[in-house]
């Protein structure tokens, strides 16, 4: 289980270049599956990381609605990459450039399979201040409408660059 | 020009507009085929043939269609020993074939995009299954190929439809490929392929791929098409790495150098990603 009153600290990580967190989870998001590299990032004992959901390392600077994007693009059956803020147990923080694929059995997705890396440093200005802007605008609505407010900031900086999701985080 | 009566067609109408229609062949195909003949006259061999054939996913879908009463749906191997038997005709039913055949449009960018996508797919899926000494690398291949026949069959006679998806897509309407389609024409171009390959008999390994399967080849010509639309979007596309570390998981036995020679990326970029790729811990523990 997430601890909670964790203070999200201005403490940085960085990944090394040949660093690889693997990890799978089950359709509903429990974890099942960590590598050591996950551990030692996250803070986490294994067997606290065994079972508990993925958002235990989620940062409050990642907007909902990225995660909300890419929930939806798995049970779609589609593959999600995408920049993520992430959050160690001592409040601390790593980017990593996260790459989330659906994994099969019996015809049905079962779970989904994690594989994320260091991210490319010249990109998280641009990230950081787009998650800035989305966090903004999903905090100053009514919980039930952040993600809807969130997706329209990201739709309106997309449309801005002429870009589909794929493409602007490829390229950054 | 779409009719507004067709604009507001579901999945099953453009099934079956589309099913028997002749399907048309790209013009570079018939003048390679065409210079391979002049230069080689009867010494061309099936291989030199298959080369040309496979990177036209438009001739693959008509020389399958064509042979579709020869074989069994059941039987993987026999779909590919059904096409090689058209190949091994000669090279002159195959050119009568090609020079008969209406022409793809290419000046629709879109469309060679989407072709160019599924032929480095296939080749990255054939490479890839032959290092794992599949029984049909073809097979691999061919899922791999026509894995998104559906869309490619819509920019030949109906561009409007795939255009306004991608519309969907870069004007910020959509976040999601799935979500375009379904948002521009009301249906998905996945739904569409499956229908498709359903209504042609085409082989199974396709319609496995396309649903999901958790057969070690179906995943092999899945994370192919993947890597081939993230190498699409950008060479450099920072999801290689991990596509990488995927299909090792997939075939730990191949090194990590011959998995990535198949990729159409820099040199100097499969350094980068060998590089990253070579030191890492990729044990994981299971709760």
């Amino acid at each position: 289980m997430k601890p909670r009153n964790i203070v999200p600290t201005a403490i940085e990580r960085v990944m090394k270049p040949d660093e690889y967190i693997i990890s799978t989870t089950d359709t509903g998001g429990r974890i099942t599956s960590v590598n050591d590299v996950f551990v030692d990032y996250s803070g986490y004992a294994q067997k606290e990381l065994l079972r508990s959901q993925h958002n235990i390392v989620r940062h409050p600077d990642t907007p909902r609605s990225i995660f909300w994007l890419a929930w939806e693009t798995l049970k779609e059956g589609g593959d999600f990459y995408g920049y993520l803020k992430n959050m160690s147990k001592d409040g601390g923080y790593y980017w990593v450039f996260a790459h989330i694929q659906p994994e099969y059995g019996g015809g049905e997705i079962v779970g989904y399979r994690s594989v994320r890396r260091v991210p490319r440093r010249e990109a998280l200005g641009t990230i950081a201040a787009l998650y800035r802007d989305v966090r903004a605008a999903e905090r100053t609505v009514p919980a039930k409408q952040a993600i809807p407010a969130g997706l329209a900031v990201l739709s309106q900086f997309l449309a801005q660059r002429g870009q589909s999701y794929e493409q602007m985080v490829a390229r950054l | 020009m779409l009719t507004k009566f067709q604009l507001g067609w579901g999945v099953a109408q453009w099934v079956a507009f589309l099913k028997d229609k002749e399907i048309p062949v790209f013009a570079e195909t018939r003048d390679r085929l065409t210079a391979l003949c002049e230069e080689k006259q009867d010494q061309v061999s099936p291989k030199e043939l298959t080369a040309i054939v496979f990177d036209d996913p438009f001739l693959v879908l008509k020389l399958l269609r064509r042979v579709e009463g020869r074989r069994s749906r059941t039987l993987g191997q026999e779909t590919t020993t059904a096409l090689a038997s058209v190949l091994q005709a000669g090279v002159d039913d195959l050119l009568r074939t090609v020079r008969h055949s209406a022409l793809a449009d290419e000046s629709l960018a879109a469309m060679k995009e989407c072709a160019k996508r599924t032929v480095v797919a296939a080749r990255i899926a054939r490479a890839w299954a032959m290092t794992r000494a599949d029984i049909s690398p073809d097979e691999v291949a061919l899922a791999a190929l026509l894995a998104e026949s559906g869309e490619l069959l819509l920019w030949h006679f109906a561009a409007e439809l795939p255009q306004k998806a991608i519309d969907e897509l870069i004007s910020g309407r959509a976040l999601r490929t799935v979500q375009a389609q379904q948002q521009a024409v009301g249906f998905s171009f996945k739904q569409m392929t499956l229908e498709l390959v359903e209504a042609w008999a085409l082989p199974q390994l396709i319609a496995l791929l396309i649903r999901g399967s958790d057969t070690l080849r179906a995943n092999v010509a899945r994370l192919a098409g993947d890597t081939a639309r993230h190498i699409a979007v950008h060479p450099e596309n920072p999801a290689i790495p991990a596509d990488l570390v995927n299909i090792k998981n997939l075939i730990p036995a191949t090194s990590h150098s011959v998995l990535i020679a198949p990729l159409p990326i820099s040199a100097e970029y499969k350094e980068r990603v060998l590089h990253a790729v070579a030191q890492g811990d990729y044990s994981r523990t299971a709760g």
